[in-house]
């Protein structure tokens, strides 16, 4: 079977207009948000419902081709790019929210809703969608299911495996399948925990039942200034150790400082400041108002020069903003940022963090540290030219270096941007085979053929893809 | 590996190395959300311009599709953590694609005709327009809409009312300030404006005026060329800038004032389209409601009842940067609460002449923005655009809405026409 | 079945250790005949047992403090007990960070002492007062406060667990943030041991609450009751919220307890001023006054009952908008309800009338699966007498989930000697 048949079998399914199969429209899909890796599919399909989705599985499978969900692209471990030529099945059009229950605290949507859409939609409720990952402007709540993403919030309200009540998923067979419940209990096994964080090698979920949360009563947003990274971070452990658990605890470093404040994102950040925390409280008035003293007292203690608590909502998002535009800030220093994912126990990130400095001073290499403090996920970002060979060379070095430096300090390899293709070959840093293989088990009673999203999370030599890929459909023309 | 980029895109290849391929754009970028395309998308078009500037694709029809596909909303410019130019990109390509012949056909000529001939040409237009309210007047546009074929028909149904003659009579040249004297302003008369909405001008005049600035329109100046520069005719509109840049030159005005979103924020690549010597007039341009805001508005006395919505033209929001200076202005008027509607920095549509030329995207886009307006049901909806003006009216007539469009300035012309 | 042979007995002990095999005694669960308790010291020791048991194909059923025995379709094909009571201990113990790795067959009650000793708090809180950790999360069981703990599968940050081939396996971590390959830990925990013994847990505590106040109060038997219990356990400082049947709330609150309606028991806990604040709001709403935590402990104690070879106890998980519908229809078959109205969750205490009671059983049935289904939710038959369980799967109609569980119990237990018979479908 060709791959003109595939293309005819699919428009077939989705319509002439859906499935994309020109060289140049398939090329903007051969790589999400991690520019490093990519690979060109044979197709993309765009479905608009779940009995299209499950009909483009059953024809992949006809045709012997491995297929990919991908939500909006945004991930960064290449988890939407599909390997084995396969097909891209986009599921950017099943959009919508479906049904708002407020009363019993759920909503009912589809996987390819973007995630900041959900909490803005059920807001006249008093009520919002908890996890809420620094993309959620344009990530999708599917995408959020595969990767079990976090953000900023997750020490207080966790992440998406925490949120999710039900799935509606096409298993690799082509059959539709519902596990969970909306009642949040289940009465079986939790397979709801395995599919979420599956990065979409399980099956392709179609329909996704949130857990919402009501909006707090009360929210404070604080920013703190210390002379060093080391200061922060014990401020930060005094903060946790007193029992207080913050809605948000950020740390961005005195390289971020400098960039932002140079860049067009200013926030009126000193200049010589070593770290800013952030810190956000949210909950009864009374508590939170309590917590604030609190904060003051853990800052000075560790050497805060100052500690601002935002007034008014203009002055909260001035806070946020020398966070959030560490990003933007470090993407015009050059062509190319990789945004790393780590995590360590919260205690060892002062050592970490220098041991990381270290790496990329000695590797040559532009870094900045952005950190979600209070849970000990770290984002080192490395400003670089893709095109430079030998620059890219050292920071995949770079990269692999630091992964070492978090596992040997008891940490995990990634913290939310799950492994896909970037971080395959490291996850024998921290599993033995007998562990990976335990994983393997599980992905063969989802897809014991290897045709959802083959290529991502295990190691290459050895494992799940031991079924040796063959280059089937369109051979991509190399990055 | 890539090779480096050579050929005619070669030129905005670094342009395309400032995206960081975060995907924050597509969210906000119109065609994305009507098609979930990557490829219809700021970053997917990103990605192909890069590609094909390094010989990874040849350039092809694709491009050519997307680059004019894309509104020019300039929305992924304001989302975008990177700063990435993406209009000038944009442009860039439209211009190698044209360059390239890679569109043809008889739309196209009209197109071209229309662009070099028809728009910069003050008589020439008026007689067409002439023409036009005749047709409208008998209802011929109505017969033939109904023996048109179905693309053309689109066309007639999407032609503007013209006003009556009398409602297009020319500007004053020159109009002295009232009360205390803040400056004298230029006023940018633009080549629709003065046929399609003269009582636009005229009441942008009458509130600078009692803003304290006296108002100059020097005849020599003409078609801003935005158009132009978004067709793929870069070199047409650098010529219509030079001759704008001239006109303002020897008038010795404090500011340019323009109450058309599309021309200022072509006016304000002056700078970029003629290095050196339209900096100067780039540097003068304003928006008619962000100078007010500057200055202070003398808040009139007069009542205008009802509610609004403010909808941002992209080429002020996205493209100039002013948001909250119109809201404001609007704000300070007794009796007019400001209305909020979903999304107001969106896209309506009609991006120039892209009504005309991609009417089931334009109309889906638009379908979005009176729903949100519907939903808000207000008695008047403001924006500082003439193409957008047009668009909402259009919407607002098939929504079967009740709310009056007008520019802002209109409102305040309004309340200080009814004071006590 | 029949008994264990010499050679079988003689290989466990070489697995387990000379001193960790008794065949001194029988046991019976559910009908099932267990020769010998194989208890092994450590988790090396536990994964030489069971490699042995799948060589010999010799089903266990696995126990810790025996607490969560009742729960599981009768055992099939099972010969002895695999004990974990010999992996006990607080293996580490992070007072910065607030996690603890714990094994298995540690009691509850011992971990808890520890963990508040370096001042965080331990999150569980299920009935049975021998209840292991490996018990706790193999059950999935919760108690009243497990509306402010979270759910076992949420506190859970990595395991160490024993697959029935007798592999030992590692999965996620001592972080609590982490997506380093498949949430592995989700499938063990409630999978009642169908999938892998678990011998060790990094669990993610919680801190101690400045303050902790109980309250109780009556609600009269009206429309408006359980509306009223549901907006009390929505209350942020509420860390548990138990609503009990007036016919049973004298086992908890002999003073308090009303004739008719119910019984309301809200625990607070958080910082002392919005607990504080929340308390005048609970006195002035619903006339709650404060009590001493005694209550609660009755309440768990009472949530757990058996009652022996009469007695069913079903458990419902219902959408909280649903629970009068789903309360009037269980007490139609004469329930007795102990409700946590913040999550779902209805243990429902039917009496039969005679051992043996099919029609009874039959009817309990119907009015729990009526009212589960009615309740968008379902039902799970927690607690009965072994003849009872004979008749119908007690974890209710089979789903989808039913066909994959049944996928990955032939890949993670292929010789299924791991509590085979008791989970879902029989698997």
């Amino acid at each position: 079977m060709s791959r003109s048949e595939l293309v005819a079998a699919l428009r077939g399914i989705v319509g002439e207009s859906q499935c994309l199969a020109r060289p140049e429209e398939l090329l903007p899909y051969e790589c999400d948000g991690l520019t490093l890796h990519g690979a060109m599919p044979s197709a993309v399909v765009l479905p608009r419902d779940t009995e299209e989705v499950a009909r483009v599985v059953r024809a992949c499978r006809r045709f012997g081709v491995p297929f990919v969900p991908r939500g909006a692209g945004t991930g960064l471990s290449g988890g939407a790019i599909a390997m084995e030529g396969g097909v891209v099945i986009e599921c950017s059009r099943l959009d919508r929210v479906l049904a708002i229950d407020a009363e019993n605290r759920l909503a009912v949507v589809q996987p390819g809703l973007v995630n900041a859409v959900l909490s803005k939609a059920v807001a006249p409720h008093g009520l919002f969608y908890a996890p809420d990952p620094s993309s959620q402007a344009a990530c999708t709540i599917g995408g959020n299911v595969g990767e079990n993403s976090g953000g900023p919030h997750t020490l207080k309200y966790g992440t998406t495996t925490n949120h999710i009540l039900a799935l509606q998923m096409v298993l690799p067979d082509g059959d539709v399948v519902r596990i969970g419940s909306p009642t949040g209990w289940n009465a079986g096994p939790d397979l709801l925990g395995a599919v979420i964080g599956g990065e979409g090698t399980l099956g392709i979920v179609t329909e996704v039942t949130v857990r919402l949360s009501p909006i707090p009563e009360a929210v404070e947003t604080l920013l703190a200034i210390f002379p060093d990274v080391v200061a922060a971070c014990r401020a930060v452990g005094r903060i946790i150790r007193s029992g207080l658990v913050p809605a948000a605890l950020e740390i961005v470093d005195r390289r971020t400082i400098e960039a932002v404040e140079a860049s067009v994102y200013a926030a009126g950040l000193p200049r010589d400041a070593g770290a800013v925390l952030l810190v956000e409280l949210d909950g009864a008035r009374p508590a939170v108002d309590r917590q604030i003293e609190r904060i003051r007292e853990a800052a000075g203690a560790e050497s805060a020069s100052r500690v601002d608590v935002a007034r008014d909502a203009a002055e909260r998002e001035r806070f946020w903003r020398a966070r959030k535009g560490a990003f933007g800030a470090m993407g015009r220093l050059a062509p190319d940022l990789y945004v790393h994912d780590a995590v360590v126990p919260r205690a060892k990130l002062p050592e970490v963090l220098e041991r990381v400095c270290a790496i990329a001073d000695r590797h040559r290499l532009r870094l900045s540290n952005v950190f979600h403090a209070g849970d000990g996920n770290l984002h080192p970002n490395i400003s670089f030219d893709r095109r430079d060979a030998d620059e890219l060379a050292r920071v995949i070095a770079a990269g692999r270096e630091i992964l070492e430096v978090c596992v040997a300090a008891g940490g995990a390899i990634s913290g939310e941007h799950g492994i896909g293709v970037e971080k395959r070959e490291y996850m024998k840093l921290v599993y033995s085979d007998a562990d990976l293989e335990a994983m393997c088990r599980l992905r063969a009673a989802f897809d014991p053929d290897l045709v959802c999203n083959p290529g991502k999370v295990f190691p290459t030599t050895r494992f799940c893809i031991e079924a040796n890929p063959k280059a089937r459909g369109y051979d991509g023309v190399p990055l | 590996m890539s090779a480096p980029p050579e050929g005619p895109l070669a030129a905005l290849h670094p342009g395309t190395l400032d995206c960081v391929h975060c995907g924050l754009c597509l969210p906000v970028c119109p065609t994305y959300r009507e098609t979930g395309r990557e490829t219809s998308s700021p970053r997917g078009r990103i990605y192909l311009m890069r590609a094909t500037a390094e010989g990874r694709v040849p350039l092809g029809d694709l491009l050519a599709e997307e680059a004019y596909l894309c509104l020019g909303c300039r929305a992924c410019e304001t989302a975008c953590p990177s700063g990435v130019r993406f209009g000038r990109l944009v442009e860039a390509t439209r211009a190698v694609v044209e360059t390239a012949g890679l569109r043809q056909g008889a739309a196209k000529r009209i197109e071209t005709w229309a662009l070099r001939e028809l728009i910069p040409r003050p008589r020439r237009l008026r007689a067409a327009f002439d023409a036009l309210r005749v047709a409208q007047v008998l209802r011929l546009d109505r017969l033939a809409a109904r023996v048109l074929p179905s693309g053309m028909r689109e066309l007639a149904e999407a032609a503007p009312s013209v006003p009556a003659r009398s409602a297009r009579r020319p500007l004053p040249e020159r109009v002295d300030a009232q009360g205390e004297r803040r400056g004298r302003v230029g006023l940018f008369v633009g080549c629709i404006m003065p046929e399609l909405f003269g009582d636009v001008h005229r009441a942008t005049i009458e509130v600078l005026a009692r803003n304290g600035f006296e108002v100059v329109a020097p005849r020599a100046q003409g078609c801003c060329g935005a158009l132009h520069a978004h067709a793929g005719d870069p070199s047409f509109a650098h010529d219509l800038a030079r001759r704008n840049v001239e006109a303002f030159r020897d008038a010795g005005v404090d500011a340019i004032v323009v109450n058309s979103a599309g021309c200022g924020a072509a006016m304000r690549e002056a700078g970029h389209w003629l290095p050196g010597t339209g900096d100067a007039f780039a540097a003068s341009v304003r928006d008619v409601c962000e100078l007010l805001d500057e200055v202070g508005l003398r808040a009139p006395t007069g009542r205008v009842e009802g509610s609004v919505c403010y909808d941002d033209p992209c080429h002020l929001v996205h493209g100039q940067g002013v948001r909250d200076a119109p809201r404001r202005l609007l704000a300070k008027i007794e009796g007019l609460t400001l209305v909020a509607h979903d999304d107001p920095t969106s896209c309506c549509g009609a991006a120039g002449i892209y009504n005309l030329t991609h009417r089931a995207m334009s109309n889906a886009v638009l379908a979005r923005k009176m729903e949100a307006l519907a939903a808000a049901d207000p008695d008047w909806i403001a924006s500082g655009n003439p193409g957008c003006l047009m668009q909402l009216q259009a919407g607002v007539a098939r929504a079967g809405l009740r709310a009056r469009v007008v520019h802002p300035v209109e409102l305040l012309a309004r309340a200080y026409a009814a004071a006590p | 079945m029949s008994a264990l042979a010499p050679a079988d007995l003689d290989a466990l002990r070489r697995a387990a250790g000379e001193a960790a095999v008794d065949a001194s005694a029988a046991r019976e669960i559910d009908g099932a005949k267990l020769h010998a308790t194989v208890t092994p010291g450590d988790a090396d020791a536990l994964a030489r047992t069971v490699a042995a048991l799948a060589e010999r194909s010799i089903g266990c059923v696995i126990a810790g403090g025996g607490t969560r025995l009742a729960l599981g379709n009768p055992p099939r094909d099972a010969r002895i007990l695999l004990s974990t009571r010999g992996l006990s201990g607080v293996l580490e113990l992070d007072a910065e960070e607030g996690v603890a790795r714990i094994q298995a067959g540690t009691p509850l009650a011992t971990a808890r002492t520890a963990v508040e000793e370096a001042g965080w708090e331990l999150p569980f809180d299920p009935p049975g007062a021998r209840t292991t950790l490996g018990g706790v999360l193999a059950s999935g069981a919760v108690g009243p406060r497990h509306l402010g703990y979270g759910r076992p599968r949420d506190l859970v940050l990595g395991l160490d667990v024993v697959l029935g081939d007798g592999v030992a396996t590692r999965c996620g971590g001592r972080v609590v943030k982490n997506v380093t390959g498949y949430d592995l830990m989700k499938l063990h925990v409630g999978a009642c041991g169908a999938f892998g013994v678990i011998s060790a847990a990094w669990l993610r505590l919680r801190p101690r609450p400045e303050s902790e106040r109980l309250f109780a109060a009556t609600l009269p038997d009206t429309p408006d009751a359980i509306p009223r219990a549901i907006a009390a356990a929505r209350v942020p400082t509420v860390r548990a919220c138990v609503l009990i049947d007036a016919r049973i709330a004298p086992a908890v609150e002999p003073r308090r307890a009303p004739a008719l309606g119910w019984l309301l028991l809200v625990e607070c806990a958080g910082d002392e001023a919005a607990v504080a604040r929340d308390a005048l709001r609970f006195a002035s709403e619903l006339g709650a006054e404060e009590t001493a935590g005694g209550a609660l402990a009755r309440a768990r104690a009472l949530q757990g009952e058996t009652f022996g070879s009469v007695g069913l106890r079903f458990r419902l998980a219902v959408l909280p908008s649903r629970l009068r519908e789903v309360a009037r229809e269980l007490h139609g078959a004469g329930a007795a309800l102990l409700v946590h109205p913040g999550s779902g969750l209805v243990h429902a205490r039917i009496a039969l009338d005679a051992e043996t009671d099919g029609a009874g059983l039959d009817r309990a049935w119907l009015a729990a699966r009526t009212a589960a289904q009615g309740g968008a939710g379902h039902v799970v038959l927690e607690s009965a007498p072994g003849w009872a369980k004979a008749v119908r799967d007690v974890f209710g109609d089979p789903s989808d989930e039913w066909r994959l569980a049944r996928s990955l119990k032939s890949r993670f237990d292929p010789a299924s000697v791991l509590n085979a018979g008791r989970f879902v479908g029989g698997i």
